[in-house]
């Protein structure tokens, strides 16, 4: 029997979900991996999605991999269907939509994005494709490939501002301005130079909030750019705030689209053999790995814990102000761990996968949490002196046990500096010792050591 | 929800940023060329040139932790402390933050058409051109050379092409349409078929199979004579005919097979080589019709007293051949054992001879595989008239 649009709808309505309305595209594959590719239809051409284009739709066309569907959290949503799936597949693909929808809606990570994300992004390209017409494309692209290295520390509030900026009356101090913003970061006052750098960027007459939003930073003070340089770096930032949302949220926004799809479909009139068909693909979905977390996976099980031990308002409620790491620090439970067999590993001998933990659930909670977050590196923008000579800027990675890869983090230090015109300086630990590296106008300096011990096996940035 | 009916195809944009990418990756090929065939990065199987590069450019850089030596997963029944659940392939970097980038440092690994790669390797390449050979005329499918279409009386005009070219050449500015017509996009009907000449190219290889060349020398002069041939495919845009000439103390025609993997014992005399190649030029490619290019592979190893008479030989054929690559093979590391000194250095003497001055002569040695590149690109460098 034929399953109507409406009637998916109308069902998901009825167990309680409140979506946007979504606008359903059903379209080729190479429709479908370009979306995937540069993650908004209509946005600026670049050799980086061209790439990911190619990879992912190679992928699809040897037959081991595919994107069953991509929504995005613009309103009305809208969402890509691939061609060749059968009714089924779509079935749940439309209900699985639906779920993120309303995740959407109601995330508070969410409430501030760009609802028109799609339409915006057709007119910055638009003024993408003017700067490189006018300037030249090589040097439009170089800039934005650049950007795009520290693209991803972004963040909806950006840079908050000199501490005391000259001239003007001292800001009335806000005590509680470490509490604002994403609630995981932890903000460090700026230092002054400390007694284990051999030279630090020139002695200031004001103070840099340090921020991880390098990109806002630079487009707000960065003298040594031309204006359509600092429109590209505003538009690279605005174009991966998009899915700031979506990065927060990763385990609780799959977890509960699955788990709703999983609602619609047991109260949708299917056959049996179409209700065994929707298991197959059900079971795909969920498949736990060995090696890592599968966010689908984890986001059902904490959600079906939560809808056990507390019903299904509190499941609501969580999910208007959930983000993945206080998801899963909150509501992940012994139960859920010993039943899905969660656990930790390392890697021995560079060969072998070791598990650490796993029957101390606490720790084996803590150790998914930690993974996620520093899925990226804490770097920060810790100092700057963008109106002297030479200008330059300091960058430090809060340094915790995990180090940088050393030759990527030279690659994009030289990148930024010659990005900049000026004076790049990175500073972490490697091989246990504090280093740091400096590069010029797009040349490497040098990698040296600093004075220093290395205290408890970390280096955060303080103020001393 | 109704579905509005969209065409997609009009939809390039994955494919366009895709190209993008493919150029910029050409790009940097072309400018690591040299280190690409010295690393040995450019596999050529199949017809394919398979190309491992290590281009920074075209990978995403970013600030990410370097290997990952911890991480989380799940698998029923639930593991125990200790146990050990998997094993890392090849031991490079770990999954860290990046599934699906680049599995090593800095290696991407790019599979580009031999077209690409000769195409930069050849690029400013010429044929040598020494000798004019009366081109037969051979019935050919070469195409009909476009200049010829492009002038002509105006009684002659082909409308129908015309209308095209302008089609085509107005969509490529923007939009397409008929009109604005100029000079460009008119076509001409020919009168009469123009004969079409074709250069019929032999290519004659020789190699010296004594005891004295190993595995490294066969590579290297397989590398050498497999870009030989491709650039004069590329540049007569035909198949060549080959021929492969083994020799020590005496020569002996062969396939390609046995040419590059055949070894022996023994001494050598090259002009047995001269002499079978002068017989071939004789009885099968008559210059007069023929574009003979000759390569020799040795290690300079020849029969002292036999010096004079391959010269000779080589004397009364060089008039023949387009041109005469000697390739003295001689990576360093492969030294003769057993205490006894090299032959007489076969190409000293060329070298000091007239022949090796002669405008067809090429003598270059060949020790590694950057070699390779700059002997071919230096027997097609461009001669000025």
């Amino acid at each position: 029997m034929k399953i109507t649009d409406e009637q998916i709808l109308d069902t998901a309505l009825q167990l309680g979900l409140d979506p946007w309305d979504v606008e359903w595209l059903v379209v080729p594959p190479h429709v479908m991996y370009d979306v995937a590719a540069r993650g908004m239809p209509g946005r600026f051409s670049h050799w980086l999605w061209g790439k990911w284009y190619w990879r992912m739709k190679g992928g699809f066309d040897a037959g081991y991999s595919r994107i069953y569907e991509l929504v995005l959290p613009t309103n009305p949503s809208l969402a890509f269907l691939m061609e060749s799936n059968n009714p089924i597949d779509n079935l749940l693909v439309k209900a699985h939509v639906l779920g993120h929808v309303d995740f959407f809606k109601h995330n508070r990570h969410y409430r501030d994005v760009d609802q028109k994300a799609h339409e915006n992004a057709a007119l910055r390209a638009e003024r993408i494709r003017k700067y490189e017409a006018r300037y030249g494309r090589e040097e439009v692209e170089r800039a934005i490939t650049i950007a795009m290295a520290i693209a991803k520390y972004s963040h909806p509030d950006g840079w908050l501002g000199w501490e005391n900026p000259p001239d003007l009356p001292p800001e009335p101090h806000d005590p509680f301005y470490d509490l604002r913003g994403d609630l995981d970061r932890k903000v460090q006052p700026a230092t002054k130079p400390g007694d284990d750098d051999e030279d630090t960027p020139g002695k200031q007459d004001r103070t840099l909030r340090p921020t991880q939003d390098i990109l806002d930073f630079l487009v707000k003070t960065w003298p040594r750019l031309h204006d359509w340089e600092r429109d590209v770096l505003a538009i690279v930032r605005q174009e991966m705030l998009v899915h700031h949302g979506s990065m927060l949220t990763k385990v609780p926004n799959e977890g509960w689209a699955t788990y709703w799809h999983q609602q619609i479909m047991h109260n949708l009139p299917l056959s049996d053999a179409e209700r065994a068909e929707f298991a197959v693909v059900h079971a795909s979905v969920v498949k736990p790995h060995p090696l890592d977390i599968n966010p689908y996976h984890l986001g059902v099980a904490i959600w079906r814990s939560i809808e056990k031990r507390f019903g299904r308002e509190k499941m609501f409620e969580i999910r208007k102000s959930c983000g993945s790491l206080d998801f899963i620090r909150n509501w992940l439970d012994k139960e859920t761990v010993e039943e899905e067999g969660y656990y930790t590993y390392s890697v021995e001998h560079n060969s072998l996968y070791v598990v650490q933990e796993a029957e101390d659930w606490e720790k084996v909670r803590d150790g998914i949490v930690n993974e996620l977050a520093y899925s990226r590196p804490d770097v920060w923008l810790v100092d700057a002196s963008p109106s002297e000579a030479p200008s330059s800027i300091r960058l430090h990675h809060n340094y915790s046990g995990r180090e940088l890869h050393q030759e990527d983090a030279i690659r994009v230090v030289t990148d930024l500096s010659e990005l900049l015109r000026g004076e790049v300086v990175l500073s972490s630990v490697w091989e246990n010792k504090k280093q740091k590296i400096v590069a010029n106008n797009g040349n490497l300096d040098r990698v040296a050591k600093l004075k220093g011990e290395l205290k408890g096996g970390q280096w955060i940035w303080s103020r001393t | 929800m109704e579905q509005v009916p969209i065409d997609w195809d009009l939809h390039r944009q994955g494919e366009i940023d895709k190209k993008r990418h493919h150029d910029k990756v050409k790009e940097a090929i072309g400018k690591n060329l040299k280190e690409l065939v010295n690393s040995g990065d450019i596999v050529v199987r199949g017809g394919r040139a398979r190309v491992r590069v290590a281009i920074k450019e075209l990978k995403e850089f970013r600030l990410r932790h370097g290997k990952a030596q911890t991480g989380t997963g799940a698998g029923q029944p639930q593991p125990k402390k200790g146990d050990v659940i998997g094993r890392k392939p090849g031991g490079n970097s770990g999954q860290g933050t990046d599934a699906g980038e680049e599995h090593d440092s800095g290696h991407y690994e790019a599979e580009i058409g031999l077209e690409d790669v000769a195409a930069v390797f050849f690029d400013g390449l010429e044929l040598p051109n020494l000798r004019e050979v009366e081109k037969t005329q051979v019935p050919s499918e070469a195409e009909e050379p476009e200049a010829l279409d492009k002038r002509g009386a105006l009684s002659q005009l082909d409308y129908r092409r015309t209308i095209i070219e302008n089609i085509k050449r107005n969509a490529m500015q923007g939009k397409a349409y008929v009109g604005d017509f100029t000079d460009d996009d008119l076509r001409f009907r020919k009168l009469m078929d123009v004969p079409q000449y074709q250069d019929q190219v032999v290519v004659i290889l020789m190699r010296d199979y004594s005891g004295s060349m190993g595995d490294r020398e066969r590579f290297l002069s397989r590398a050498t004579a497999f870009w030989t041939i491709k650039f004069l495919e590329y540049k007569y845009r035909k198949q060549v005919h080959v021929v492969h000439i083994l020799h020590d103390t005496e020569a002996f025609e062969t396939n390609q097979e046995d040419f590059f993997h055949r070894a022996h014992g023994g001494g050598t005399v090259f002009s047995s080589a001269y002499k079978l190649m002068a017989k071939l030029i004789t009885e099968k490619y008559h210059p007069s019709a023929w574009n003979i290019y000759a390569m020799h592979f040795t290690d300079g190893d020849n029969h002292p007293l036999d010096a004079h008479v391959a010269l000779d030989t080589l004397r009364e054929s060089i008039d023949n051949l387009n041109l005469f690559c000697y390739c003295h093979i001689d990576p360093r590391d492969a030294l003769a054992t057993g205490g006894f000194t090299r032959g007489t250095g076969f190409t000293g003497v060329m070298q000091k001879d007239d022949l090796g001055k002669h405008q067809a002569v090429e003598i270059q040695q060949i020790s590694n595989q950057a070699d390779v590149v700059a002997a071919v690109r230096h027997f097609f460098r461009p001669r000025g008239r």
